[in-house]
């Protein structure tokens, strides 16, 4: 044979699959050495199989919002996890701030609570933007009930809003955007109603979980199917040092949160009529994985669901714990990053370059 | 046996005999022969597997025009291999709760198996993997390549595939400004 044989496409397609999601940089490369190559991975089918072999949108990056300087206003940036930044921070996130991250978009809320100002939804990668109409705080995701995200890129999606508007009494709002009506089809209200954070939202089944403020630091459930209002209690020992709402892979309600040097992992059950108690499913000890933990406290300031990964920031820095694999991982230098929003998405040749022919 | 056997018995026993071995003979398009577990052969290949169930083994060695004895001394040896390894608890389990990707991370001894062959002979061995419906095999090695072109530029890729560049200079500069962030190891 030849030497070094040319490869048939079946065989290229078969090396392509095991190129890693989470670094791009490396089918992009692959895609520019020669035509016949970028044909093979911009093709539907290898796409298709491409997303189906990894299973889950990989963890690109994360959109956090921080000040430049102490005396300065906070303003989205982009942290890459993997390689260089590969998302272009467009110019008008200036004068907001990240309220979410869901189905591949970042959803940018206005500066300050002003009720109704503009809500962006953000694709990072191509730069496409929509403009629907908004609230305080509020959640992005696919439209898709049960998808697995793997070929629903670019596709419809719903925005969830939620705030208590002072001059509706102390009533909670929760609105719903549907991209494909390009409207808000339902609202619902709740009296009376804690305020809502900005914290990262939980979308599990028909309902989007929130949480609220003040003393008792309870869950905000709207339940879409229903398109009703209820709020419950999170376990009475998970308050301290944060906490993160997630879906898990059973199809419960997860919540993170740190107890003493533990991560700790709660479950529960949400039927229409109300919760199950929480269980405590899985605690994982930060000591031995976080150098000079002693001293630090760790709060727990995002997750990236899908792939079971918590973000948990201590004074050393910004890291990801692998739920599973309790694998930890740093991401960024400390600074007080409070909350971030990761961006998991595939990122394949041809989603920017303009295609060649 | 008896000496006054017919011609007929004679072949009857032959045929139990080759019904009851346990290893299938092999033979590369150069004519070279190889021995390897009929089991193992059966479990690794869909296209021995379809031979071996169809009585289309020929005892005296099946002919695998396609594939050279570099290549199938490496397919035999992988069956062997396998044949005598234990499953790790990684490709047993079956719950796994958070990602359920289905390719299976190269266990130890095939990523020594991969590492150990020449860019010639793991192209040779994709393209027989292929042919012979060897999944595993088709994964572990194509796993093996695809690590070959991480962290390398197009330029550095065509190089070690043997690939001419069909693009033009100005095609590559459009994409490589809109895409700056992907070359910044070249």
């Amino acid at each position: 044979m030849v030497s070094p044989p040319e490869l048939i496409d079946d065989a290229a397609a078969e090396i392509f699959v095991h190129l890693p999601p989470d670094e791009p940089a490396h089918l992009i490369r692959a895609s520019l050495v020669c035509r016949q190559w970028r044909r093979i991975i911009t093709d539907g089918a290898f796409l298709r199989r491409y997303r189906a072999s990894h299973g889950v949108p990989p963890l690109l990056g994360f959109v956090c919002n921080l000040a430049a300087r102490v005396d300065t206003i906070t303003s989205p940036r982009f942290f890459p996890t993997a390689g260089p930044s590969i998302v272009p921070m467009p110019a008008f996130l200036g004068s907001s701030k990240a309220l979410d991250c869901g189905h591949g978009r970042v959803l940018l809320g206005p500066f300050d609570d002003d009720t109704m100002a503009r809500l962006v939804v953000l694709d990072p990668i191509t730069g496409d933007h929509q403009i629907p109409r908004g609230y305080y705080t509020a959640a992005v995701f696919c439209a898709a009930r049960g998808c697995a995200h793997l070929n629903c890129r670019g596709g419809p999606y719903r925005v969830v809003v939620a705030g208590a508007a002072s001059s509706a009494g102390g009533a909670m709002r929760a609105h719903l955007y549907s991209s494909e009506a390009a409207a808000w089809v339902a609202s619902a209200r709740l009296i009376p109603c804690p305020h809502v954070r900005r914290k990262p939202a939980a979308v599990v089944g028909d309902d989007v979980y929130f949480q609220l403020m003040f003393a008792d630091d309870m869950i905000l459930r709207y339940d879409m199917g229903r398109n009703r209002l209820s709020t419950f209690h999170p376990p009475a020992d998970a308050k301290e040092g944060g906490i993160v709402l997630l879906s898990m892979a059973d199809g419960s309600l997860g919540l993170a949160g740190v107890r003493g040097s533990r991560l700790c992992l709660w479950s529960t059950d949400a039927s229409p009529e109300g919760i199950a108690g929480w269980v405590r499913c899985k605690s994982i000890e930060l000591m031995e994985k976080i150098p000079f933990m002693p001293y630090s406290e760790a709060r727990v300031v995002g997750c990236a669901e899908g792939l079971g990964v918590v973000f948990v920031e201590t004074e050393v820095g910004l890291f990801t714990i692998d739920l599973k694999s309790g694998r930890e991982r740093k991401v960024s230098e400390p600074g007080n990053h409070f909350v971030v929003f990761p961006i998991t998405s595939f990122y394949t040749p041809g989603m920017v370059a303009a295609d060649i022919a | 046996m008896e000496v006054d056997k017919g011609k007929g018995e004679a072949e009857e026993t032959r045929k139990v005999a080759e019904a009851d071995r346990d290893t299938v003979t092999l033979k590369s398009s150069d004519g070279k022969l190889f021995e390897v577990s009929k089991e193992a052969a059966a479990r690794l290949s869909t296209v021995l597997a379809g031979m071996i169930a169809g009585g289309s083994i020929d005892d005296n060695g099946t002919d695998l025009k396609q594939i050279g004895s570099e290549a199938l001394e490496n397919v035999v040896d992988y069956c062997n291999k396998h044949a005598n390894s234990i499953p790790s608890a990684a490709l047993i389990s079956s719950s796994i709760s958070f990602n359920t990707a289905p390719f299976k991370e190269p266990e130890e001894w095939e990523r020594k198996f991969v590492d150990r062959l020449s860019h010639d002979a793991l192209f040779d061995l994709v393209e027989a993997a292929n042919f012979l419906g060897m999944e595993r095999l088709l994964d572990v090695t194509c796993h093996k390549i695809s690590e070959m072109m991480k962290g390398k530029s197009p330029d550095q890729i065509r190089e070690v595939f043997n690939i001419k560049n069909d693009y033009t200079k100005e095609e590559l500069e459009e994409i490589r400004q809109e895409l700056a962030w992907a070359f910044y190891d070249d």
